[in-house]
């Protein structure tokens, strides 16, 4: 089917809507803003003609992951990533090389699959996607370490997944099968790719942070150019017959940690927002794409080598995580992987676009109509299973572990003070709808009564909670003076606009600004109560009650 | 008349120690005091460039804390001093115990234990170092002790 720009366009639009009323209604209920997008994708999957473009490989992967990558080094700072880069590099190549030879083992052997089709999709279903468990790991204050940790690996192994699954392809098309297949061959090409993306990447991440990012002091300029060098060192390596991926991974490392930190505090501001959004829209895009391309009754029709491969990926997963942070706490045993982590980063090892993008290449003229069809079911069933349990889960086993760095009575505080918000906002809503006539006076004056009686029970309860809790007041208070300081930053950027203050005075004020806000993030980070291991079952009586009032 | 102190910095033990004081200048019609001292030795730790803002945003922190225990006492009418020092916890305590000549200093504990300088464990031991320093009493209330 032939798309047309306008239908391209229409087809933008409306998944963008849609995924701006997902995340809307997903404020309210307690899931990852992805799995929703997934869920919602699901059911407008069941109408053929919602989008009039056809979604292909080569959109995910050179259009929409290239965004995601680039953002997502954005935040890794190279000291982090130093600290753990041995564990990374091991589970990112190496596990994604074991990942994919167990997985095609057990799909060759127990589905009678040809090798190199097996290893293709072995190698395809080995790259993880960490948004939803990220999104968790932000919202539960989980450590830094296990963050990039889970991040690094992911970055990483999709250039490594990508590659080998090239290899599986190439093998194929040459006819090669277990019998002939060539190690060393593969090796050499496999580092050429690899090395030559990474060397692509690291050269224009150079380039750009040093003469650009660096000596170039205009907002605008230097986010084109981020935008450029996310989509730049994609089309360049890919053009080299080179990993794309890994040149995105290593430009936006180079640009987060020598670009940004060499520009001035309102170009960093603009960059940050610029990505943020970019990541939102293209994450959304990503999950409702992933949502509307599985169909439902093909994978019933297919459940047997679904389920094969869900357990493929759970078994391999679990040798790889174990193994190998097993083995590197044997050579490192000071930098060892907690036990602990292990765990999460078992459970969470979901898989997403990367997976999705290379089972679309899948179409019918790789490994023959059959086969093409069988490892696009079995790759939309496995991403779905990871996101749908995996993803839904992760949570309980991020509390049960107690790597939930955010306090019982925290998330009590703010539940309660949610609940004041929305409650105030309701009463305001209804003296709004009393006072232009639209609410008959007797419904909303018994309304308010009810209003007046529910807020005063939860300023009570908040009452109590900090009566047992003095320490929240503390916390109460960082937060407000973040929004404050926040909020005179705002101000700044107004007067700047308004022509009230010149451009330098503004950089001075906005970088005393930002270092005022460093300073309280300290400050809060200092208290002794933040610092002690959380007990769960710290939330008092009265806070229990209000749970279930 | 000497003097009631109470040194506090809003952590878990803040209110129950606020409330303690209190009641004490009120049952011995004493003058009482709230100290607050910004820690020079955590604006050490810090990074260079972000030091004065820290030690401004401790300052602003330490205002609105004792504002708070003011809100306190004057809720059950009494009347109180708000005093903020800067320096070393320890020494800024005592050298302002001495100077207010003050006779008892309060002191609020967290729940649990900590390895900081107000922790649970260093608590008792830091009231005793005062107390040997200074010749002033000093009273630890832990949270569980308030009604």
């Amino acid at each position: 089917m032939e798309t047309s720009l306008i239908d391209l366009e229409l087809g933008f639009v409306i998944l963008l809507t849609v995924a701006a009323v997902v995340a809307l209604i997903n404020q309210h209920i307690r899931m990852p803003y992805t799995v929703a997008l997934v869920a919602v994708g699901l059911l407008l999957s069941f109408f053929p003609n919602f989008l009039h473009f056809t979604v292909s490989s080569d959109l995910i992967l050179a259009i929409l992951v290239p965004p995601l990558l680039f953002e997502a080094t954005l935040h890794i700072k190279w000291d982090g990533l130093k600290a753990d880069l041995m564990p990374i590099l091991l589970l990112a190549v190496g596990g994604t090389v074991i990942s994919t030879v167990i997985v095609g083992s057990i799909t060759m052997q127990v589905l009678s699959i040809p090798f190199t089709s097996a290893m293709a999709f072995g190698a395809l279903i080995s790259a993880t996607d960490p948004v939803a468990v990220i999104a968790f790991f932000r919202s539960l204050g989980v450590s830094k370490r296990l963050s990039i940790l889970v991040e690094g690996e992911s970055l990483f192994n999709d250039g490594v997944a990508i590659v080998l699954f090239g290899l599986a392809v190439t093998a194929a098309g040459t006819g090669s099968d277990i019998e002939n297949f060539r190690l060393t061959e593969a090796l050499v090409q496999f580092m050429r790719v690899a090395f030559g993306g990474l060397g692509i990447g690291l050269t224009l991440g150079f380039v750009a942070s040093h003469l650009i990012l660096k000596y170039v002091d205009n907002a605008m300029i230097e986010t084109a150019t981020s935008v450029a060098l996310a989509f730049g060192a994609f089309v360049v390596a890919e053009e080299l017959h080179l990993s794309g991926i890994l040149a995105v991974v290593a430009a936006g490392l180079m640009v987060g940690n020598i670009g940004m930190q060499n520009t001035s505090p309102t170009t960093k501001l603009t960059l940050e927002n610029f990505w943020e959004f970019m990541a939102f829209a293209v994450n959304s895009l990503v999950f409702l794409v992933i949502g509307l391309e599985i169909v439902i009754e093909q994978l019933f029709a297919w459940w047997q080598p679904i389920v094969v491969a869900v357990v493929a990926i759970l078994l391999s997963r679990g040798v790889v995580v174990y193994s190998l942070t097993w083995l590197h706490g044997r050579f490192q045993p000071e930098g060892a992987v907690p036990k602990s982590y292990r765990h999460i980063m078992y459970w969470g090892g979901l898989r997403g676009a990367i997976s999705l993008a290379l089972a679309l290449t899948l179409t019918g003229n790789v490994f023959g109509e059959v086969i093409d069809k069988e490892l696009e079911i079995m790759t939309f069933g496995v991403v779905l299973f990871t996101l749908l349990v995996q993803g839904t889960t992760i949570d309980k086993l991020i509390r049960y572990f107690g790597l939930a760095k955010k306090r019982p009575q925290l998330m009590e505080q703010q539940r309660q003070q949610a609940i004041m918000y929305a409650k105030l906002t309701g009463q305001k809503e209804l003296a709004r709808m009393r006072d232009e006539g639209i609410l008959f006076k007797d419904v909303a004056i018994a309304m308010e009564t009810i209003y007046k009686s529910e807020i005063a029970h939860h300023k009570s309860l908040l009452r109590q909670h900090l009566q047992a809790y003095p320490e929240l007041e503390q916390e109460m208070y960082f937060q407000a003076r973040m929004n404050v300081i926040k909020a005179e930053r705002s101000a700044y950027s107004d007067a700047a606009q308004r022509g009230i203050i010149s451009e330098h005075m503004y950089e001075a004020l906005i970088e005393e600004t930002n270092d005022r806000l460093a300073a309280v993030g300290l400050l809060r980070a200092k208290q002794p109560w933040l610092q002690k291991e959380p007990s769960p079952n710290t939330a008092p009586k009265e806070a229990q009650e209000g749970r279930n009032g | 008349m000497g003097s009631i102190v109470c040194a506090t910095r809003g952590g878990e033990g803040s209110r129950a120690v606020q409330l303690a004081a209190i009641e004490q200048a009120r049952q011995l019609g004493k003058d009482l005091v709230f100290l607050f001292v910004a820690d020079a030795a955590f604006e050490e730790q810090v990074e260079a460039h972000l030091r004065t803002a820290v030690h401004k945003e401790m300052l602003w922190m330490g205002n609105v804390l004792l504002q708070i225990a003011k809100q306190r006492a004057g809720a059950r009418h009494i009347d109180v001093r708000l005093e903020i020092r800067t320096g070393p916890v320890k020494e800024a305590i005592e050298q302002f115990l001495l100077e207010s000549r003050a006779d008892l200093l309060l002191l609020g504990a967290p729940r649990g234990t900590t390895t900081t300088v107000f922790g649970d464990d260093a608590i008792e031991q830091f009231a005793h170092t005062v107390e040997e320093d200074t010749g002033v009493s000093v009273k630890v209330v832990r949270p569980e002790k308030v009604s």
